[in-house]
């Protein structure tokens, strides 16, 4: 038995080592080595454009093009007939939800905090955090109507958000944006490379905000102008959006993973060649009675050499005009906030007499605004058209009656609203212009005015509303 | 033991003992049992020789030897006799039944063997030749139907798919349900690692429990409750999978076994088709466009009414309208299965013994180019170095390459299912032969923005390779009497190769693209077990066991997806336009201590209690350690009382009470901002990050929880075990209840807060249910004998607490269109989604039966709801065994009843107009039975409107955004297996060196009986082994059915 011994001491040691060594190892290794704690708030605003807000504005709510009419699918696969007729996928719905909601909002608010903690003295970069939470509601309440808002993105205080009205929305918007304002009237660090925006130019931040703001006190002057008409005449007077080099525009690009998803759709099912979408009628026939000159870079024309549109809810390409690959390209821009529709909004304000200035001139800065923005782009329009449409009639509403001249302004801002689905969306169903027709075999008996809020926030909110028909009007029509 | 265990050993001495000279003579006789029938295979051996053979079927025998060696006799259950041989040349007697040696061994926990009356808890153990009955390559899929308390699901036919397996129902909200599978004592993997979202275009690879060879599995033993499974620890909640693996016998010389099988596969179930009606849109056919490109599938025009007439099909020719049945058994092949193994087995004179198998499995699936080669080599040798030191060790190495899974789910041009489900009627598909040009163009396709479906299988088929190693090494060291210290090091790693393609010129990514996944994982296990058995007296055995466990688990993986492809056929990453490389790792540990002690009195009441804490490196540093205990109560009632007679032999009563904890998973306690390299796009438009040059950073969309403590499960099981007729009969029943408290789980928030979900400890599951074991021995005669083994499980889980979730309900998951398994407070996992509209009564609430319709007679959407829980009412499994001399006819029949399940697959062939049902009557425009109209001012008549159209009403009423009409029960009685084997007699093999031949006839899945989902196996389920979209079915692949042989030979 003397050699047991010789055997248990080690063993007795070489236990008691295992039992304290292993117990030690458990800890500290709970750490993800492929994530990081603290980064630059700069790193996430791509993540917030691509993937918050463009990757559901693109080909998840090209549907709208359609709802607007300005756009009409010409091919009958399901994904291109259930929405035309008014079928949204729940997918769609969700998707939007969940993107514009987590992932942009909540990587803006993350922003906001790392900034707050780490760099306080930079208030730029709070400041255009704050803008783009502001575009994130207004694109949401234009598709939902009423929305979280006043207790959205604060879990700690709310974890279920209660949902305002779409007034209380777009009232707060401005509210939300003058904050912005603030954190950017004095220059501090800004977010630059990965503004894919305007790359850190804050005088251009500013004009973004106010543009965002003109245009929720302009959705709310369509049913109550009289509370907002000091408001609209305060932010006229600010630094906006007026020219189109001025645009908020996210840029897809020519390298393969970077497109436009659009472009993609028609590039992995149709080989790069346009057969799904053709032109609305009501755009075609707007635009064929002025020989507006952004047809050619529009549309192709049909076998006829002439521009005709197709009716909602058929499918066909015989005899269409369908969208030219000027437009639908790799590097198609998603436009978040352009001059033509500042000019416009400006033009129906100074004509209803809600700012001081020239409704002609806002308006003819307007169409210059829409002909410019394919300056340095395929279908680019020459000078000589873009200067013998604003010398034609379409080119001036002095001579016009104010409901004429409100008609054209309402028109242009529809023919300028080409491929900004949400936006041509929001100001048909706003002005009413141009008319539209219910689609055939539409599964509604009357227009679609807003999407449905998602399953996932009806079954995890107590404070989601009752659902809502899509026929129901938003607020802010009239 | 002792002395069984010299006897083992005395074959040893043979070779010094047979140089003896001595008067060798020929002694023969027969053997037979306590009732006089003769005893077939007793072996006989000549004490400390080598020399042995066994009885034949008539208990015959025949032996050299000399006067005064001695002859030992052995039997499994009956008592070994010794014969000296004297003068007679004649040795002929009956044995006698040894009750002690019936006892069943059964591995428990950590590789601890005890006797199965002494256990206080229930395990079901399924031996070898039980599982083998018809051959697997799946050892899960082997398993179904022959053991109580589990729950075992195909997910799809797909070759090498994963299985689902759940021990006493679903007791988890977290998803983490699987079971944790041991061989030879170490934890292996079990892993189902998914490429990309299993919804979105996913693949089945399988889950890796499939890895093991069946061949080599001596007993599978499943621990069910937590005090069975309470040494295990943590990952043991959804019960243990324990497995032996065969050893090379003792006694046995050097044995070489040689195993055939080959069996065909066909579909076992495919739609069951119209065959009267064109593609189109309300009986109308588009002239202009080709039959795939028609608005639906099957709303065109009866063929009956084109007489004549011709349309363009997809060759340019012009065709006459005609159906074409049975074209999708055109489309699936007949698959071919062979399973080879080849066994060396024995053992040495100085304590060692060894086993050495190679298998070799080659599948051809039912989905074209689809394929599965399989290797296995397996090792498993122990050493008695001295009475003190025994040191084991087994090795396995499996390659396994997958070719051609097809993909499931949707949004993917890929999925073969959603293609080949869905073509009209006319469809021919050899009309989609060739595939491709001579220049590797995509030819003959459908149309419809659809791919050829030959296309898809054979140029975009992923391929998989899977190179395993696991294995262990003890030592045992037994200084003293009734001390042993073992130490045991376990190793699992596998590396897992995908390569996913999408070929240049595959509509829907038409630029091709390219996924390289690696995955690696590994699992280190470290044991020190010390046990010390003492007699205090005769009646009186105390055993106590005290050990460590250290457990590490590390997986990686690096993904690289090359867009945007020049060269076809080129999967270089110099092809690529783009290349999207990700990487992955987590590591996580557990270090256990545990002590076990068992009190014996007189073998007849044992009193078992365990101990264990675990310190767990995925909680908080502060709230890392838990402590579980465990005691099992047996009392064997029949010694105690002495109260056995020829009736009654054995009688036991037992009860246990445990209370294990869990973990999570690794790296959830910081808030994270992940590097991103990628974003969705609807259709497959998503794109790569760097975007325009920066990266972009993505911060975590779930809310950490540093408060986070362990979770809980409380389980205690009380069981009855009878026997009747010198045990031929025998009856094993259980009553179970356990609850799992403090869950932790992801809870969906509102995602108007940020964020998609906390983490946080919640709710409570209980899972009370029911089990009983019958066998029985009905006949037995000297030539025949007929056995029936049956088990039954009823398994209630509950959803006891949700407090402080809205609504007291939380979605575990969800798939398409919102329909998801959802928990809801007091009642079994439900399925969950959107109903029909119905009338309200005057507090607002839906009425049941008033189901609402539009003015055109149609169902409208309505709001979202329950729609019926997944769970089974009872499953059963049934086996019986006929025997006849050499003859062997064996089946099983697998059976579950009631819960409810999703097809998406049955709706969509519905809604396209191809279902059989849809055909029935088209121009009967019925009044939907028993459906109201709404009169707008809250009052409610009966409806009376015919349906608008056929057309419409299945569109609507099996629309993808109602789930209510795609709901269906889920029950099936599952005929699993038949057997036909001959077993040649030992006679008639005599002059071969052939020592046994064995041949049968098998078959598996050979039919689905009493199931109410048409046009599927209801067995289906998109999820995958540890997901808990369980009972939602969508663009499955048909599972197979197997008829085939096997030959097995001993030399």
């Amino acid at each position: 038995m003397k050699n047991m011994k010789f055997i248990y001491k080690p063993l007795f040691i070489f236990l008691a080592l295992l039992t304290f060594g292993c117990e030690d190892s458990i800890e500290g290794i709970n750490t993800n080595p492929l994530a990081a704690t603290v980064i630059e708030a700069d790193l996430l605003m791509p993540q917030v454009l691509v993937g918050g807000f463009s990757a559901n504005r693109t080909v998840e709510l090209n549907s709208m093009n359609m709802h607007s009419q300005s756009w009409s699918a010409t091919v009958g696969f399901g994904v291109f007939v259930n929405p035309e007729r008014y079928n949204i996928s729940a997918n769609t719905t969700n998707n939007v939800w969940v993107g514009q909601f987590t992932t942009a909002l909540r990587n803006l608010l993350q922003m906001r905090r790392l900034t707050e903690a780490n760099r306080p003295d930079a208030t730029n970069i709070i400041g255009q955090a704050q803008v783009l939470e502001a575009f994130a509601y207004l694109n949401l309440t234009q598709i939902f109507g009423d929305i979280p808002f006043s207790e959205a993105l604060q879990v700690e205080d709310f974890p279920n958000p209660k949902f305002d009205t779409q007034e209380q929305v777009l009232r707060g918007i401005p509210t939300l944006i003058d904050q912005a304002l603030a954190n950017l009237a004095n220059e501090t660090d800004i977010v630059e490379d990965g503004d894919l925006i305007y790359k850190g130019d804050r005088e251009s931040w500013i004009r973004f905000g106010n543009s965002l703001k003109l245009k929720a006190l302009m959705l709310i002057a369509n049913v109550d102008p009289s509370s907002v008409q000091s408001a609209i005449q305060a932010v006229a007077n600010q630094p906006l959006i007026l020219d189109a080099s001025q645009d908020a525009v996210l840029n897809y690009t020519d390298a393969a993973g970077n497109e436009n998803p659009i472009w993609k759709t028609i590039d992995q099912f149709g080989g790069g060649v346009n057969t799904f979408w053709g032109a609305g009628i009501p755009l075609v026939n707007i635009m064929n009675s002025n020989s507006d000159p952004r047809r050619a870079t529009y549309f192709d024309t049909n076998s006829s050499g002439d521009y005709v549109g197709q009716a909602q809810g058929v499918f066909s390409t015989t005899g269409v005009s369908t969208i030219s690959l000027n437009i639908i390209r790799p590097a198609m821009p998603d436009r978040y906030a352009t001059a033509a529709e500042t000019n416009f909004y400006l033009a129906e304000a100074a004509l209803l007499g809600y700012i001081s200035g020239d409704a002609n001139a806002f308006y003819r800065a307007g169409i210059s605004a829409s002909l410019n923005s394919y300056d340095g782009a395929p279908g680019q329009i020459s000078q000589a058209d873009k200067d013998a449409f604003l010398a034609s009639s379409r080119g001036s509403i002095t001579s016009d009656t104010e409901a004429v001249a409100l008609r054209k302004i309402h028109e242009e801002t529809y023919v300028a609203n080409f491929t900004r689905a949400i936006e041509s969306w929001t100001d048909q169903r706003r002005n009413n212009v141009p008319t539209i027709v219910l689609p055939t075999g539409a599964v509604l008996t009357d227009f679609i005015r807003r999407y449905q809020i998602p399953l996932s926030e009806v079954t995890s909110n107590p404070n989601a509303p009752e659902i809502v028909p899509l026929t129901t009007p938003m607020w802010f029509q009239k | 033991m002792k002395s069984k265990l010299t006897w083992m050993l005395t074959p040893l001495l043979a070779l010094i003992m047979s140089f003896s000279f001595a008067q060798e003579k020929t002694i023969t006789g027969n053997v037979t049992d306590q009732s006089g029938l003769p005893l077939p295979g007793v072996s006989v051996v000549v004490v400390g020789t080598t020399s042995g053979t066994q009885t034949d079927f008539d208990g015959n025998y025949s032996i050299n030897a000399n006067v005064g060696q001695k002859l030992r006799f052995t039997y499994i259950g009956q008592k070994a006799v010794e014969k000296t041989i004297g003068s007679a040349n004649t040795i002929s007697f009956s044995m006698e039944e040894d009750a002690e040696a019936l006892e069943e061994v059964v591995v428990t926990a950590l590789g601890i063997e005890r006797e199965s009356r002494t256990l206080g808890y229930a395990v079901s153990t399924v031996k070898s030749e039980d599982l083998n009955e018809v051959r697997e390559t799946n050892v899960l899929s082997a398993l179904q139907g022959k053991a109580s308390g589990i729950l075992i699901s195909n997910q799809s036919g797909n070759v090498g798919g994963s299985t689902r397996i759940l021990i006493r129902g679903n007791s988890s909200l977290s998803g983490t349900v699987q079971p944790l599978f041991v061989v030879d004592g170490v934890p292996i993997s079990n892993d189902n690692i998914a490429t990309g979202s299993r919804i979105t275009g996913g693949f089945d690879f399988g889950n890796r429990a499939q890895d093991i060879n069946p061949d080599d599995i001596d007993t599978v033993t499943i621990l069910k409750g937590a005090s069975a499974a309470a040494l295990y620890g943590s990952r043991a909640s959804g019960g243990v999978i324990v497995i032996t693996t065969k050893r090379g016998k003792k006694g046995n010389k050097a044995s070489v076994s040689f195993n055939s099988n080959f069996r065909f596969d066909t579909p076992l179930i495919l739609p069951d088709f119209q065959n009267s009606f064109a593609s189109g849109d309300d009986g109308v056919y588009d002239f202009d466009q080709l039959p795939n490109e028609q608005a639906t599938s099957g709303w065109g025009p009866s063929f009956s009414t084109l007489g004549g007439q011709t349309y363009r099909d997809i060759d340019g020719a012009q065709k006459s309208f005609q159906a074409v049945p049975g074209n999708l058994n055109d489309f699936y092949g007949t698959g071919a299965v062979s399973i080879n193994s080849v066994t060396v087995s024995g053992a040495g004179d100085n304590g060692s013994d060894y086993r050495l198998s190679v298998a070799y499995s080659d599948q051809r699936g039912i989905v074209p180019n689809s394929s599965l080669n399989r290797t296995n080599i397996g090792f498993n040798a122990g050493r008695e170095f001295s009475d003190k030191f025994i040191s084991r060790t087994s090795f396995n190495y499996i390659r396994t390459t997958t070719g051609g899974t097809a993909r499931v789910g949707a949004n993917d041009p890929n999925v073969l299912t959603s293609i080949v489900n869905f073509l009209p009627r006319t469809t021919n598909f050899a009309s989609f032969r060739p595939y491709k040009d001579s220049d590797g163009n995509q030819i003959n396709l459908p149309g419809g923005q659809q791919n050829n479906p030959y296309w898809v299988a054979f140029e975009n088929a992923p391929e998989v390779n899977v190179q395993r190693f696991f294995g262990n090494i003890s030592m045992q060291y037994l200084p003293f009497e009734g001390f042993d210290i073992i130490g045991r090091a376990g190793y699992d790693t596998s590396v897992d190769k995908r390569f996913i393609k999408n070929s240049i010129g595959t509509v829907g990514r038409l630029n091709g693209n390219f996924t390289d996944d690696w995955n690696d994982t590994s699992e280190l296990t470290l044991d020190l077990i010390a046990t010390y058995n003492k007699d205090l007296n005769s009646n009186f055995n105390i055993t106590t066991r005290g050990g460590m466990q250290w457990n590490a688990r590390v997986f990686e993986s690096l993904t690289n997806t090359g867009i945007d492809l020049t060269v076809p056929g080129l999967y270089d990453t110099g092809n690529a336009a783009t290349n999207n490389v990700s990487k992955g790792f987590s590591e996580r540990r557990i270090f256990g201590i545990f002590g076990d002690i068992t009190f014996n009195y007189k073998n007849w009441l044992i009193l078992n209690a365990t101990g264990r804490n675990d310190f767990s490196s995925t909680l908080p540093v502060n709230n890392n350690s838990f402590f579980y205990p465990s005691v099992s109560l047996s009392w064997v009632f029949s010694d105690a009382l002495d109260i056995t007679n020829d009736i009654f032999s054995f009688g036991k009563i037992r009860g246990s009470w445990a209370n294990v904890g869990g973990d999570t998973g690794a790296y959830l306690l910081d808030y994270n901002y992940n590097p991103d390299n990628a974003f969705f796009g609807q259709f497959g438009t998503g794109g790569t990050y760097p975007f325009d040059g920066q990266l972009a950073f993505d911060s975590n969309g779930f809310i950490t929880n540093p408060n986070l403590k362990p979770s809980n499960q409380e389980n205690y099981e009380v069981g009855l075990e009878l026997g009747f007729f010198k045990s031929r009969l025998n009856i094993n029943a259980t009553y179970y209840s356990n609850l799992t408290e403090d869950d932790i789980i992801f809870v969906p928030t509102p995602q108007t807060s940020g964020f998609a979900s906390f983490l946080t400890n919640v709710g409570g599951v209980s899972n009370k249910g029911f089990e009983v074991d019958v066998n029985a021995l009905l006949v037995k005669t000297e030539d025949f004998s007929w056995d029936v083994v049956a088990n039954f499980t009823k398994n209630e889980t509950i959803v006891e607490d949700l407090s402080g979730l809205p609504g007291g309900a939380l979605n575990l998951a969800t798939e398409f269109n919102g329909i998801a398994v959802r928990a809801v407070e007091g009642k079994p996992f439900q399925l969950f989604g959107t109903r029909f509209a119905r009338a309200l009564d005057a507090d607002g609430e839906e009425i049941e039966d008033q189901i609402l319709v539009d003015a055109d007679g149609i169902r409208q959407i309505g709001q979202p709801g329950e729609l019926g829980t997944i769970q089974p009412d009872f499953t059963m499994g049934l086996s019986t065994t006929f025997r006849y001399k050499g003859f062997s006819l064996s089946t099983t029949f697998d059976w579950r009843q009631g819960g409810k399940m999703f097809s998406n697959t049955v709706g969509a062939l519905r809604t396209s107009g191809l279902a059989v049902e849809t055909a029935v009557d088209r121009d009967n425009l019925f009044v939907d039975p028993n459906t109201f109209v709404d009169n707008g001012d809250g009052t409610y008549s009966p409806n009376t409107t015919p349906i608008a159209s056929t057309q419409r009403y299945w569109q609507q009423y099996a629309s993808a955004s109602i789930a209510e009409g795609n709901i269906f029960d889920a029950t099936f009685i599952k005929w699993r297996e038949l057997s036909f084997t001959y077993t040649f007699p030992t006679k008639a093999l005599e002059n071969t060196p052939i020592k046994a031949l064995q041949m049968g006839i098998q078959a598996r899945n050979l039919a689905i009986f009493n199931s109410e989902v048409p046009h599927i196996d209801p067995e289906a389920s998109i999820g995958g082994a540890g997901s808990q979209l369980d009972g939602i079915e969508r663009g499955s692949v048909p599972s197979p059915r197997s008829i085939g042989m096997n030959l097995t030979l001993n030399f």
